[in-house]
């Protein structure tokens, strides 16, 4: 951890923290934010938006899916992937790295974040049918790579969260998804896909 | 069709239903299979030069080679396993159109005649356990079981192999006691390589029209794509980082200190290395008591750049091998605090509202502000100092400075903000801020609600 973003209301009281900072460690001062964690940080004038192109490109060249077309969806609609089925892969070494960084990427990608979630059970014994659904969600990036994440001016500090679940989506366990999302304004701040840790009777959300 | 078998569907009711005349592509499978059947088939005439009438041992030879090949729409096993259940065995494959010799069958030499003839090698026999072999002086095939093969040579000249005297049946063994001293019969030789050059003048004058592919206009023409590089749109006007992977690749980093040594700039980064190791006082030089085992270290090069792709900078790491480290003794704890995307997604969300100014900083050597506890025992890096001494002092766990930066007054890792006074260090939002998540959605909600009051509200 040796990355830090400073923010407060004006440069004054920014530079006073830096010089003070500047007496305990070794720092170097790389000016605006722009590049943070591998998120691309653009200023607009009205206001910022988040990206990890560079990252979804690697990450097209890591699985050899550069000449590979588009899609549209990050999975294809309807359909449960169980844990056995289809075949064993011989090297899961690939899927990890691969479904670790599409996790990586769901920071500024809400929307692969089910299927991300779905490919990421898999990651003990991975078979080839997950590793068709990884292809897709990346190749379904690929499309989208230059979209981002968009953090507007004067916003209302509002916090709203809205979330939904299924009853029961997991075919192996019987369990419920939950899916939720948070705006601060209108600036989306906070999501995430998530198995409930117990099996629903009733689809009454709780 | 024949007459009995349209009676019979007759009999039975069964409408026969054809493809139109002179449209293969109504009849797939069938035409697909005798697709990859030719290509086998004129691969193996090709390759070995054998005469275009033998196409019916080459047919059944590429039949008897794709039954044993692996094929991808059955999973990687070949059909020979579907049908039977087991592998089948790779020992007799054998050269398509090598040279071979026939074990004479006792009646057809005596003592004093020679006990081989020379054949060549066409195929598997169906019905019996042989090989099928061409005999070109009584012009008939030969099954034998008894055949040593010689399978760096194929029987029937190469058109463009300039030692071909002329097009016969039978060529002359020039090398035949040369090649018995290289080549032992029975094993799998590397295949000979036709001649890389032109066809010399005197090329022997031949039945058959030369091969287009000696001809330089028509040889080889590469596939021709499209020279324009290919980029997403850039709808918004945005900046795209193409050049990003172009430095990546052009940059090579060295794996070992042998190939940075090679290279000024890696050089240079490892001596400030060395120079931020000794200013920030990590280790002491000193001799090993005899009880303690030292560890290693190793190099680790990488780059750093900018996110506009053009190089930032050269880093050198002098790392500590901790996999000899032992929980107890060299070490207790493992962990390292890093920062929740949901927080500085929360801190980017507020700069934006609120147009405050957001700056980037970046702690050099960050892990060496924090202190070991442990006395820890590392041997110098050999190859750079040529020193047989050992050194004692803090090395590395990454985990930041955290004493440190609480007793500067500061908030967190993420957060530094100078509004608040240097009052008690409140660790129950440092612990917010790197925690572990949240499991159920409520707790989510007020773990945001509390860092939403901690970031603005106070």
């Amino acid at each position: 951890m040796d990355d830090l973003i400073i923010t407060r209301t004006d440069h004054e009281l920014i530079t006073k923290l830096q010089t003070k900072l500047h007496a305990t460690f070794r720092m170097k001062d790389l000016g605006q934010l722009t590049y943070f964690l591998g998120l691309e940080v653009h200023h607009r004038s009205n206001g910022i938006f988040l990206n990890q192109q560079k990252y979804i490109q690697d990450l097209i060249k890591l699985a050899g899916l550069a000449g590979t077309t588009l899609v549209d969806t990050p999975m294809e609609v309807n359909v449960k992937y169980r844990k056995d089925e289809g075949y064993l892969l011989h090297d899961p070494t690939l899927y990890r790295r691969l479904v670790g960084s599409l996790i990586y990427l769901t920071t500024t990608r809400p929307n692969i974040s089910y299927a991300v979630h779905q490919v990421s059970q898999f990651m003990s014994s991975p078979r080839h049918l997950h590793f068709a659904v990884v292809h897709r969600i990346i190749r379904y990036l690929k499309g989208l790579s230059t979209h981002e994440l968009f953090f507007p001016k004067a916003l209302s500090l509002q916090l709203m969260a809205y979330r939904d679940a299924n009853w029961p989506g997991c075919p192996d366990t019987r369990r419920s998804t939950t899916g939720w999302c948070m705006f601060l304004g209108d600036a989306l701040i906070s999501w995430k896909c998530k198995k409930q840790d117990r099996v629903s009777k009733s689809s009454t959300k709780g | 069709m024949s007459n009995a078998f349209q009676s019979f569907l007759q009999n039975e009711g069964i409408l026969s239903q054809h493809s139109c005349p002179s449209t293969p592509q109504q009849n797939g499978v069938a035409e697909r299979k005798n697709r990859h059947l030719l290509d086998v088939v004129r691969t193996l005439l090709l390759e070995s030069s054998v005469p275009l009438r033998f196409w019916c041992e080459a047919l059944s030879t590429a039949i008897h080679l794709i039954n044993r090949l692996p094929s991808s729409t059955l999973h990687n096993v070949s059909p020979f396993y579907k049908l039977f259940g087991y592998s089948p065995s790779y020992f007799n494959l054998r050269t398509f159109g090598c040279v071979c010799f026939v074990h004479l069958a006792p009646h057809e030499r005596h003592k004093l005649t020679n006990q081989s003839v020379k054949c060549a090698f066409l195929g598997y026999a169906i019905n019996k356990k042989g090989y099928v072999c061409y005999d070109p002086q009584l012009r008939r095939i030969r099954v034998s079981r008894n055949v040593v093969f010689f399978e760096n040579q194929f029987f029937f000249p190469s058109y463009v192999a300039p030692s071909s005297s002329s097009f016969s049946f039978m060529p002359q063994f020039l090398d035949f006691s040369h090649t018995m001293e290289r080549f032992k019969p029975g094993l799998v030789y590397t295949r000979r390589r036709l001649p890389s050059g032109t066809l010399p003048d005197s090329a022997p004058i031949l039945d058959f029209v030369p091969p287009p592919a000696l001809d330089p206009v028509t040889s080889v023409l590469p596939l021709r794509w499209s020279t324009r590089s290919s980029k997403p749109p850039d709808w918004y006007g945005f900046f795209t980082p193409i050049s990003l992977s172009t430095t990546l690749s052009s940059i090579s980093i060295p794996s070992s200190y042998t190939q940075a040594m090679e290279h000024d700039c890696w050089k240079k980064a490892m001596q400030e290395e060395l120079q931020a190791l000794q200013e920030n006082h990590t280790w002491d030089i000193v001799s090993c008591p005899p009880t303690v085992k030292p560890i290693g270290s190793k190099w680790v090069f990488s780059i750093k750049l900018r996110s506009d792709g053009s190089l930032d900078r050269y880093k050198a790491r002098l790392v500590a091998l901790g996999n000899r480290q032992e929980y107890g003794i060299d070490y207790e704890e493992t962990f390292a605090p890093v920062a929740k995307m949901t927080t500085i997604r929360t801190i980017l969300a507020i700069a934006a509202s609120q147009s405050w100014p957001l700056h980037q900083m970046d702690v050099k050597n960050a892990f060496l502000h924090g202190d070991l506890k442990e006395e820890i025992y590392m041997k110098l890096p050999s190859v750079c100092f040529l020193l047989p001494l050992l050194m004692f002092g803090n090395f590395d766990v990454p985990c930041m400075g955290l004493n440190k930066l609480l007793g500067l007054g500061l908030r967190s890792f993420v957060l530094l903000c100078l509004s608040y006074p240097l009052r008690r260090v409140n660790m129950t939002i440092l612990s917010s801020f790197t925690s572990l998540p949240p499991v159920s959605f409520s707790c989510w909600f007020m773990w945001m609600i509390s860092l939403l009051r901690e970031l603005i509200m106070s």
